[in-house]
């Protein structure tokens, strides 16, 4: 369908390119410039209001990433995340795909209570890499095992933000999903991690490495050492297990107190230098989050946002699944959650025959997928963050496949929702 | 709920704090406005006005 | 001074400029909407006259007593519950400012959540005001707002809400009224706004209860009317009587398992009989395209139209849309079925009214036209 909004949407597509990989202009910089743009070609002018309200979108989000940074930092500096590499290492280097898989599970499982795989990298991600390193798997291979646990992580149960949003769009209730979710998610979360590291799963020569093994502290220190760690689980677990028990405080303030629990539990540290740092190293990621607001709001204000969702359920019935397959993730490209509210939810309407929890599960899946597309990729940018790699496409391209493989999948349970249904509900 | 909202304020502006001092120290023009992008939306609910 | 320091400097300065633009249009957004008290009114209570820990918040929204002094029923009509609905808002203006009630009384809560009414949902691009030329040719604004409370007033959201019943909800559905029934005292902001209208109904003794929305057209709960189970006699009667006057409205029975909302918790927590009403808004879809004020006025909206075509809605759509005229028609003319035939099956607790335009005068003679002009 041709129409103006289809002018405004390669208008603004067109500047992001232009300022991101022409003038090599930070993506948050260049999102704000398209959005600008956006605004004057339809004619709105330069709203202040509309640019910044969007920006609002994000303001928990960054409070999260932010405070999950600092907690990074101090779980590194105090000496946990060296000790904890050395020890498993030590203890599983004679069963790698075991150790593999293990790891993969501690990385899903922040993200399976928070339901955000930036979460999920910067807590867990953070503590296996290393060892995923040692056992010889490139650091780029590392991080995609790291980002592709974290995006299961987000979509397994029992916290799923992408399926509230779309169950509240169509006023599911959150009941059922347990089941569905773990279809959805665990025999992924197994398959791609095996799949990934296939060619580093044989025993490795331990008495080669040894002696390059980080230190441990846990004779300094003791069970001190992962007090921050434990302190952070207790209180997420108590928030998904126990929610009525005390006023929930959200994540940030977790955060922020299991990294300050951080300061007394081993190595001593400065915590206003490594709080300044953390705020350094995530502030891209905050203004990409900053313009990704801009973006959207100025999408739905000059009608280009309804012009994309208009288009996607034009789609043919046969071409409806493999519709939903490709533009829920891609745009993932503006913000996996923006994908749930701004796709999910009218294709779930699109989809009311079949039934809903199973059809909501799977859309989530695919939801959370958007987190590995660029430019805002959060799990692709944080997990290559983790391992030292500048360039995140390079940990990207290995998590193609598994992409491809984890939308397959969670399109056949679309498709079989209702027989599906029968077995899990 | 007023204690916790207090607590994200104060949240808010420690933050607030490290980007304005991360602003002085870089030396990229881009990263620095990339700065001021976090900044307002973060004063704004510092003072509860958004 | 280091160059790099004194682009900072010029940036912050840059910085308070911005916050000061974007902070002004905020601010304007919490000014009061002007409602003007009609023939009916006698007096006005605030919120916080049920529920006294609301006093000095900016919830505290005012309530309208439309009393004829004759022996009656109590009708109450709840506006403003989703400020992003705003047929809702402006149908609880008109019965204010129009009806002239003969016997019993009405009870009319225009901005039930009034919080709602002081920002707008990010991302939404919502327009901040629409305006009305009224018979003497002067303008009325009232404000469009958001769907759930302001974060300045209940902030931050949990992860997940946990309603009252123990149900999962998404985060920012702790800020949605309609959610929050049948509130709690201790609970949070919204939560105690719930508390504070249920006590309104209950102390009021209301015999009628009518909660006003709207909905995205490719929602299936469109041009509808749900009902409590105790209610569900009289909105049947009145759907028939609707369809009569070429007024097409699907009739829903409360779902039981979908705790937190007014249809639900008003008629199981008190003795009122509970109903909510829909009418069809673009403006709060997610096909929609351009977002402006003639799309809240008009509803005329391209991507719904082709919507329509490829069947995807609930609502039939054309290039006419559906405007405020009609949405506000048809929660007035549904709002007057009901209570007619309230009347009917108990005819000790009528209300009687007259004055309020109904579907076809407003279709007809414009929504502005009914307003009472500003001094």
């Amino acid at each position: 369908m041709l129409s103006i909004e289809l002018l405004y949407f390669v208008v603004m597509v067109g500047i992001f390119a232009v300022c991101c990989f022409k003038f090599k202009l930070p993506v948050g910089i260049a999102m704000a410039i398209s959005a600008i743009s956006g605004c004057l070609v339809a004619g709105f002018g330069v709203p202040i209001r509309h640019l910044i309200e969007g920006a609002f979108n994000y303001l928990n989000t960054i409070l999260v990433i932010a405070t999950a940074m600092i907690f990074m930092k101090v779980v590194q500096y105090n000496g946990m995340m060296d000790t904890i590499t050395r020890w498993l290492i030590e203890k599983y280097y004679s069963k790698p795909a075991l150790l593999i898989v293990g790891l993969s599970f501690i990385v899903v499982f922040p993200g399976m209570i928070t339901g955000s795989s930036t979460a999920a990298v910067l807590t867990a991600g953070v503590l296996v890499s290393p060892v995923l390193i040692y056992m010889g798997l490139p650091k780029e291979i590392t991080a995609a095992v790291v980002a592709m646990a974290a995006v299961f992580g987000e979509a397994a149960p029992p916290v799923n933000v992408n399926a509230l949003i779309i169950g509240g769009g169509i006023d599911l209730p959150y009941i059922g999903f347990t089941l569905p979710l773990l279809v959805l998610t665990v025999p992924l979360i197994i398959a791609t991690s095996l799949f990934l590291s296939r060619k580093y799963l044989k025993v490795f020569n331990f008495e080669k490495i040894k002696d390059n093994l980080p230190d441990s502290y846990l004779a300094d220190f003791g069970i001190r050492l992962f007090l921050p760690t434990i302190v952070l689980v207790v209180f997420m677990v108590r928030e998904a297990f126990l929610p009525k028990l005390f006023p929930t405080l959200g994540m940030p303030v977790y955060f922020l107190l299991a990294a300050i629990v951080g300061i007394f539990s081993g190595k001593k540290f400065n915590f206003l230098k490594i709080s300044q740092e953390a705020v350094h190293d995530a502030l891209p990621v905050l203004g990409i989050l900053m313009g990704v607001g801009m973006f959207i709001q100025v999408m739905t204000l000059t009608g280009v946002r309804g012009y994309i969702v208009i288009n996607c359920l034009s789609l043919p019935p046969y071409l409806l699944y493999l519709g939903i397959a490709l533009s829920i993730p891609l745009f993932g490209a503006v913000s996996a959650y923006g994908s749930a509210s701004v796709l999910g939810v009218p294709f779930a309407l699109a989809l009311l025959e079949s039934n809903p929890v199973i059809t909501v599960a799977a859309l989530s899946q695919l939801a959370a997928l958007g987190d590995l597309m660029p430019p805002t990729a959060l799990a692709g940018i944080f997990a290559a963050q983790i391992v030292g790699e500048k360039n995140y496409f390079k940990v990207l391209k290995y998590c193609v496949l598994p992409a491809i493989v984890t939308a397959v999948w969670s399109i056949v349970i679309m498709i079989f929702a209702n027989a599906l249904a029968k077995i899990l509900l | 709920m007023f204690i916790i909202t207090l607590t994200y304020r104060l949240i808010i502006l420690f933050f607030t704090t490290l980007v304005i001092l991360d602003m002085f120290k870089e030396e990229d023009i881009w990263n620095q406005l990339t700065s001021v992008f976090v900044i307002i939306p973060f004063v704004l609910r510092l003072f509860m006005i958004k | 001074m280091k160059k790099n320091e004194k682009i900072a400097i010029f940036l912050l300065i840059f910085a308070a400029f911005v916050i000061v633009a974007a902070g002004l249009e905020f601010v304007d957004q919490w000014k009061p909407d002007l409602i003007i008290p009609g023939p009916s009114v006698t007096r006005t209570a605030r919120l916080s006259d049920y529920f006294p820990k609301l006093k000095g918040e900016y919830c505290d929204t005012t309530i309208y007593f439309l009393e004829s002094g004759e022996p009656g029923g109590t009708v109450m009509v709840l506006g403003g519950t989703h400020p992003n609905e705003p047929s809702s808002l402006l149908s609880a203006v008109l019965l204010i400012e129009n009806a002239v009630v003969t016997q019993g009384r009405i009870i009319v809560i225009p901005q039930a959540n009034l919080s709602g009414f002081s920002h707008n949902d990010p991302q939404e691009a919502s327009p901040r005001k629409i305006h009305f030329e009224t018979a003497g040719g002067g303008v009325r604004v009232f404000r469009y707002g958001s769907r759930a409370t302001n974060p300045i007033h209940q902030w931050p959201d949990p992860d997940i809400y946990i309603n009252q019943f123990g149900q999962s909800l998404s985060g920012s559905e702790t800020r949605n009224l309609n959610r929050g029934y049948p509130g709690d005292p201790e609970g949070n902001y919204t939560e105690q706004i719930c508390y504070g209208i249920m006590e309104v109904i209950r102390q009021e003794a209301s015999d009628l209860s009518i909660d006003l929305h709207e909905a995205s057209p490719e929602y299936p709960v469109i041009n509808a009317i749900v009902a409590h189970e105790r209610a569900i006699d009289l909105a049947s009667i009145a759907v028939l009587d609707l369809q009569m006057e070429d007024l097409d409205y699907s009739l829903e029975i409360s779902p039981p398992s979908f705790r937190g909302l007014t249809h639900r918790e008003w008629g199981d927590y008190s003795d009122t009989l509970a109903i909510l009403m829909e009418t069809a808004n673009a403006s709060q879809g997610r096909i929609r395209g351009k977002t402006d004020e003639a799309l809240v006025l008009t509803g005329k909206d391209k991507m719904y139209v082709k919507a329509a075509e490829l069947g995807r809605l609930y609502v039939p759509y054309d290039e006419n849309g559906h405007p405020i005229e009609e949405r506000v028609g048809r929660h007035l003319t549904a709002t007057k079925m009901l209570v007619e035939n309230m009347n009917m099956l108990w005819p000790e607790q009528a209300v009687v009214y007259h004055g309020v335009p109904d579907y076809y005068e407003l279709m007809e003679q414009g929504y502005g036209n009914y307003l009472l002009p500003s001094l």
